[in-house]
């Protein structure tokens, strides 16, 4: 009977035993391995993503808001601070010093304080950005407590940070996101639409007349009085506007009439001073230039050149429109009385420059004569 | 020809303190309209740019020239006035306008000059430049005069005159300005320099006829009056010329625009936006470039299979994958231009 219940006791233990090394298996391959995992290093980005790559990470802020903290490791390996980033992929730790766990407390109410308590660590490596944009109208805006305008996040966004204009369409759709009113006008005139639709290389897009990182006020009177030189910068060049039949004497015309060549001297001489002199975007429109080769753009002119005359003469006749004779220089088929008093005068003056000239030289060559 | 060959004799008229006094307006003015006017005219050059900034900017040139240019106007019309009366009361007819006369004797001069005609003066007179140079300024003040006022007042000028007025009279008023200037200045210079002609020699051949002192007072008493209206007449006209109508505004309306807007809705979605914003924003990264699925499972999504409701509801919530984008992210303009793209049939 011992020697019975001996030998039960053993396959018992036998079994025990291997239930005993299964269940020790088990465990360390669900450890992964027979050592406990090792803690990443509170530097690295593994440690920080132990939290942070967990979906519906949110933080609570004072205001009520919540600010979603999960981040995907892949969409910031894709951005242009990831592994295509010619100085190597930025760890979390280099745009977030400080932060290890426990984080510090943050004295921020809302996200949006949150996001500017943030954007000045863009600042660490790019300076010269930074400060542009503390001196544009973004950052003097943001120094008088309006906390709409835009920080470098607004605009190149947080983890996602893509080339900035890459495509081209990208640069007013960034700015579209802010100033829809404004973008809704754009996308509909013939810069907007060539540039959106057509993708075209040679329109300008936002930053063009606006800057990019010292973005200036546009309503200032400095803006305005620059303005002209601001649109010749395409207008009148003619390489550029070759390609498009437009004649850069669209600019040219323009400095040379009353109100241009008041509107450059301002300019130059004094561009805060206010002056009520037409510029280009006064007849043209801001941001809802028209095309005038077009049926829409050539009748919207032509009926509505009084009306546009009128906005800087109240009391213009009817017929006040005609002085405007158009950017192109006069010609015999469309101002015949102009283009013939002009070169009249071409004539005339030489003429009579010549008469008055010989009759003096000759009366040198008389004295000489007398004198020999 | 007889006058160019003879010396004139060296006998003054003396000027009245009237006619003194109009040749000091006459010279400041001038002076004055061409410190102020050529300025304008090179207004794109750097040396007149001096000449501006010295006026103190261009508006206060442009004050300084109509001061100028009035000036020279209410002389013009007392000269007028003076003439009539030297002519009408006095009895001394006009001689300072040249005539054929003055024309052959330039042609003469020159000829005698180059020596291709006998010429025995040891002094020739030159007076016939005195008249040319009248003449000149006399059509400078009518023709700039004319066109400085339409210039001035243009809203007022087109009521009765056709629009292109303006353009003609801007570009006659600069060129006739430097033809008149390059006139003068030359005359001058040969006036001063070289021939020195005296006025005398101008009225020695058409002598005063004696008028009766009794005459003279009886058409003194006509024409004063009348020359007063005439001249107070002139200055309402141009008074009410210049100042009936608004030329133009003196502020600029400001246009209206929303600065901030982060909420606009277009009116319409543009499948052209709506394919850069699938291109530069997270959705090709899942979806694939052209909404034709991803390569772990992830929909197509073009055409979409589901209504712009539950596409919308879709993305602000999330799905399975699918995080959940906010209007910070993802804006509802951009949804709309999404939508318009993916809804849009392959070209």
């Amino acid at each position: 009977m011992m020697g019975k219940a001996r030998s039960s006791l053993l396959i018992l233990g036998i079994i025990l035993m291997l239930l005993g090394v299964m269940v020790g298996v088990a465990t360390a391959q669900e450890q992964g391995g027979d050592t406990p995992a090792p803690t990443p290093d509170p530097a690295s980005d593994a440690y920080c993503l132990l939290c942070h790559s967990e979906p519906d990470q949110v933080w609570q802020l004072p205001s009520g808001e919540s600010l979603s903290v999960t981040i995907d490791p892949t969409v910031l390996a894709h951005s242009v601070h990831g592994e295509s980033n010619p100085d190597g992929a930025l760890a979390c730790a280099d745009c977030h010093p400080n932060f290890r766990y426990p984080h510090p407390v943050s004295l921020s109410q809302t996200v949006r304080e949150f996001q500017i308590e943030r954007y000045a660590v863009c600042r660490n490596c790019h300076e010269e950005q930074y400060m542009r944009a503390q001196d544009s109208v973004h950052g003097e805006f943001l120094r008088e407590g309006r906390l709409e305008a835009a920080t470098c996040v607004d605009c190149h966004g947080g983890h996602d940070i893509q080339t900035p204009d890459e495509p081209r369409q990208r640069i007013s759709l960034t700015c579209g996101r802010c100033h829809g009113a404004i973008f809704e006008e754009f996308r509909t005139s013939i810069h907007g639409a060539a540039l959106l639709d057509e993708n075209n290389p040679d329109v300008p897009t936002c930053i063009d007349c606006h800057g990019v990182h010292n973005i200036q006020n546009p309503t200032t009177t400095a803006f305005r009085t620059g303005s002209p030189e601001l649109c010749a910068t395409c207008h009148a060049d003619d390489a550029l506007m070759d390609s498009y039949g437009i004649s850069t004497q669209v600019f040219d015309s323009y400095v040379a009439e009353f109100h241009g060549s008041t509107i450059v001297l301002f300019d130059h001489e004094s561009p805060d001073v206010v002056t009520n002199k037409a510029v280009c975007f006064d007849c043209h429109g801001v941001h809802n230039i028209q095309p005038v080769s077009d049926e829409v753009g050539v009748s919207s002119i032509r009926e509505n050149l009084l009306a546009t005359c009128r906005q800087c003469h109240p009391d213009a006749s009817a017929d006040f429109s005609a002085a405007w004779i158009g950017h192109y220089p006069a010609t015999a088929e469309t101002h015949p009385v102009l283009y013939f008093l002009k070169n009249l005068y071409t004539l005339l003056i030489p003429i009579a420059l010549g008469i008055v000239s010989i009759l003096i030289v000759s009366d040198v060559i008389r004295r000489v004569r007398r004198r020999g | 020809m007889a006058a160019q060959s003879t010396s004139e004799p060296q006998t003054t008229v003396k000027l009245s303190p009237a006619q003194r006094i109009e040749r000091l307006v006459i010279a400041v003015a001038f002076i004055g309209l061409v410190l102020t006017g050529i300025p304008q005219r090179f207004a794109s050059e750097s040396w007149a740019n001096i000449l501006i900034v010295i006026g103190g900017g261009i508006e206060s040139l442009r004050i300084l020239h109509r001061f100028f240019a009035i000036l020279l106007l209410a002389e013009a019309v007392f000269h007028v006035l003076a003439v009539i009366y030297r002519w009408f009361v006095v009895g001394q007819r006009p001689v300072m306008l040249p005539g054929i006369g003055d024309l052959r004797e330039l042609v003469g001069r020159f000829f005698a000059n180059i020596g291709l005609r006998r010429d025995s003066t040891e002094k020739p007179s030159y007076r016939f430049v005195l008249k040319f140079e009248y003449l000149i300024l006399v059509i400078g003040v009518l023709v700039l005069g004319i066109t400085g006022l339409i210039l001035w007042s243009p809203i007022a000028a087109t009521t009765a005159l056709p629009g292109e007025v303006v353009p003609v009279a801007r570009s006659v008023h600069s060129d006739h300005a430097m033809l008149t200037v390059i006139l003068i200045v030359l005359l001058r210079i040969g006036v001063l320099l070289l021939w020195h002609p005296s006025r005398a020699a101008i009225f020695a051949d058409q002598p005063v006829k004696p008028v009766p002192a009794e005459r003279i007072s009886a058409r003194r008493r006509i024409y004063l009056p009348i020359a007063v209206v005439v001249a107070l007449a002139a200055t309402g006209a141009l008074y009410l010329f210049l100042s009936s109508e608004q030329t133009a505004i003196n502020t600029v309306p400001r246009r209206q625009a929303v600065i901030y807007a982060p909420e606009t809705i277009p009116e319409s979605g543009d499948p052209h936006i709506g394919a850069v914003l699938w291109e530069t924003l997270r959705c090709a990264f899942c979806h694939g470039e052209s909404a034709g699925g991803g390569s772990h499972g992830e929909p197509a999504l073009r055409p979409p299979e589901l209504p712009y409701a539950a596409f919308y509801e879709q993305v602000r919530i999330g799905r399975g994958e699918m995080p959940a984008f906010n209007e910070s992210e993802l804006p509802d303009g951009y949804l709309v231009h999404l939508w318009a793209w993916l809804t849009q049939p392959d070209e």
